[in-house]
């Protein structure tokens, strides 16, 4: 958490640049928690504190944006601060900005989420807020970072500074607390600023992520935890049935499958014009034609009727008279509806139903029936988390949680 | 402090008005302000079952400002509830048993109506210890960012004046705390801008 307390010693660390200060090792500290039950924040421990320190396990971790009153610039200096983490020697972290924003909060939603929001517990003295979910053994499962929207962010370098503050936060996500290192320059992101320098990391901030890292190594024996196959890259997990394959908010889906003469393939029999018409998919339904403008349309054994009218002429509109009504179309086989005066039925799907082809996963021998949502065939859930599913040359992969 | 008396840097001017500053600002932007001791807390998932929020109860010794009588139960976020933990790096503790100066109002927390809740986080928590035989107070903003001596250019044309931690790192003598609270708030302080 950052608090506009510390404002401003930037300009003079510039000043005093040349200087040499002798480092303070190990000034970095870690965020540790064993509470159970009263917990709010985390002890401030040093690498090496025999009760541990909040951690991964794992190392790809994935950044949305909540684009919700988000100030300029905001993607950018999220990739800044990703990448100030990235970049450290000796880490095997790999973080990112999700190529989807987020739709998720302050929250545990299986989203890492970075927001602004006036709100969220961070108000007045504060400016940005990092909250973590644990699990057992100070396991962190997910980060999200609020902003304070009520304040003034800038990516100018001036107050308050997004680079700088993601930074901060993003450090604090990785489970490492302020540091005990307040030095006139070089002055380690996690000791907190808002500009200048509190862009880019210093070695006290490397340390304490070389420290977690190496305090709590990836053993990657289950690359791919939620599924399929690692084919020493990604987890693979299905085949494309070739249908329109896509990716749509993490899930799996294909598009339904129309009757094999398309989905309007019922023709019906104009008695206006005396001749059969092939209605046309309009995107949703299948058109079959109008009541032009004639009165009470209406349904009667499938078949499509106006009412007649008085006088020598019964159906002025069109139609054959049976003596009753104005007969317009034929029953198209299929229930049919009127919308607007005008009359559709709904379109067919193959004779399987619209999701009629399996998917299939060679690699393990299984195949599943994917399931019709109303609009399209879900084959399979996103699995969530920091896993990034995505399709490439006909088949379906989800990135791993580490790499062996 | 010591690097920058050896540079013959000037060292801030007017700290105590800077303190003083900071708990004005404190006291007045909030609307209760009690010492007490912690007695319980409860950890529940908030409305929307995302953050895990935890409800602390506490025996008010003594009321700085505000209206409280006996108990006090106030909001806090993180909590645990066995299984998931809901941790806020830099944010408050408070421990059972443990006695504080408290600094609260009203706010929305995520999945909550308006609550009372520590809003200033480690600004708005006092820890009140034994220091030989005399009951000392300590900002818990001490262990985050302390502005420390070598932080001078904040008196140096910052464009927004940043002050030190009420009471610095050593803390204060509890009795001089509240007395300064209760000056404040007799003065009106707080009367305004309370959030």
């Amino acid at each position: 958490m950052l608090s506009r307390k510390t404002l401003g010693t930037l300009a003079l660390m510039a000043g005093l640049s040349a200087m040499v200060v002798a480092p303070d090792a190990m000034a970095f500290r870690m965020i540790q928690n064993n509470t159970v039950g009263f917990v709010s924040a985390g002890a401030q421990v040093p690498c090496n504190d025999a009760g541990g320190f909040t951690h991964w396990t794992i190392r790809q971790i994935i950044w949305r944006i909540n684009t919700a009153n988000n100030p300029g610039g905001v993607p950018g200096a999220l990739d800044h601060a990703l990448n100030q983490w990235n970049g450290v020697s000796g880490s095997d972290y790999d973080l990112s900005r999700g190529s989807s924003n987020s739709t998720g909060g302050f929250g545990t939603d299986g989203t890492n989420t970075i927001l602004w929001a006036n709100g969220n517990g961070c108000t007045g003295n504060c400016l940005a807020l990092t909250g973590l979910t644990l699990t057992a053994g100070q396991v962190i499962v997910e980060a999200d970072v609020t902003f304070n929207s009520n304040e003034n962010w800038t990516t100018s370098n001036v107050n308050f500074d997004i680079r700088s503050v993601a930074t901060h936060e993003i450090g604090h996500s990785l489970g490492i607390h302020h540091s005990d290192r307040n030095p006139l320059f070089a002055r380690p992101t996690m000791r907190a600023g808002y500009r200048d320098g509190a862009r880019t990391i210093e070695n006290d901030d490397r340390d304490a992520l070389r420290c977690s890292v190496n305090t709590f190594p990836i053993n990657c024996t289950d690359p791919c935890p939620t599924g399929g196959v690692y084919d020493g890259a990604n987890c693979y997990m299905w085949s494309v049935p070739g249908n329109d394959a896509f990716v749509y908010n993490g899930n799996f889906y294909y598009k339904p499958v129309w009757h094999p003469l398309g989905p309007c393939p019922n023709v019906v029999w104009d008695m206006v014009n005396n001749t059969s018409i092939q209605p046309w998919f309009d995107g949703a339904n299948c058109y079959i034609g109008s009541a032009g403008g004639g009165p009470n349309p209406f349904f009667y054994d499938g078949n499509y009727y106006i009412s007649a009218s008085a006088g020598a002429n019964p159906c002025p509109f069109g139609g054959t008279y049976d003596g009753a009504n104005c007969y317009m179309y034929t029953w198209p086989g299929v229930d049919p509806f009127i919308f607007d005066e005008n009359m559709y039925y709904k379109p067919l799907w193959h004779p399987n139903g619209p999701c009629p082809h399996p998917v299939v996963n060679n690699w393990l021998q299984i195949s599943i029936m994917p399931t019709f949502d109303s609009a399209n065939c879900l084959v399979q859930a996103g699995p969530g988390g920091n896993q990034t599913p995505f399709i490439w040359s006909n088949n379906y992969y989800l990135t791993p949680v580490c790499n062996p | 402090m010591a690097v920058a008396v050896a540079l013959g840097l000037a060292l801030p001017a007017g700290a105590l008005t800077l303190k003083v500053a900071d708990l004005d600002n404190l006291v007045a932007g909030n609307s209760v302000i009690v010492v007490a001791t912690v007695q319980d807390g409860y950890a529940y998932w908030n409305r929307d079952g995302g953050l895990l929020l935890t409800d602390y109860r506490v025996a008010v010794t003594e009321v700085l400002k505000g209206q409280v009588e006996g108990q006090l139960t106030f909001t806090m976020m993180g909590g645990s509830d066995g299984k998931f933990t809901t941790l806020i790096p830099g944010g408050a503790t408070l421990l059972p048993d443990g006695s504080y100066v408290l600094f609260l109002r009203q706010e929305t927390l995520p999945g909550t109506e308006p609550v009372m809740t520590v809003a200033e986080h480690t600004q708005g928590v006092f820890d009140i210890t034994d220091n030989g035989g005399v009951l000392w107070a300590t900002s818990q903003a001490k262990d985050e960012h302390l502005v420390r001596g070598e932080d001078l250019s904040e008196e140096e044309g910052s464009e927004v004046p940043t002050i030190d931690v009420v009471g610095g790192a050593e803390g204060m003598a509890l009795e001089e705390l509240v007395s300064s609270i209760k000056a404040l708030v007799a003065k009106g302080t707080g009367t305004q801008g309370v959030k």
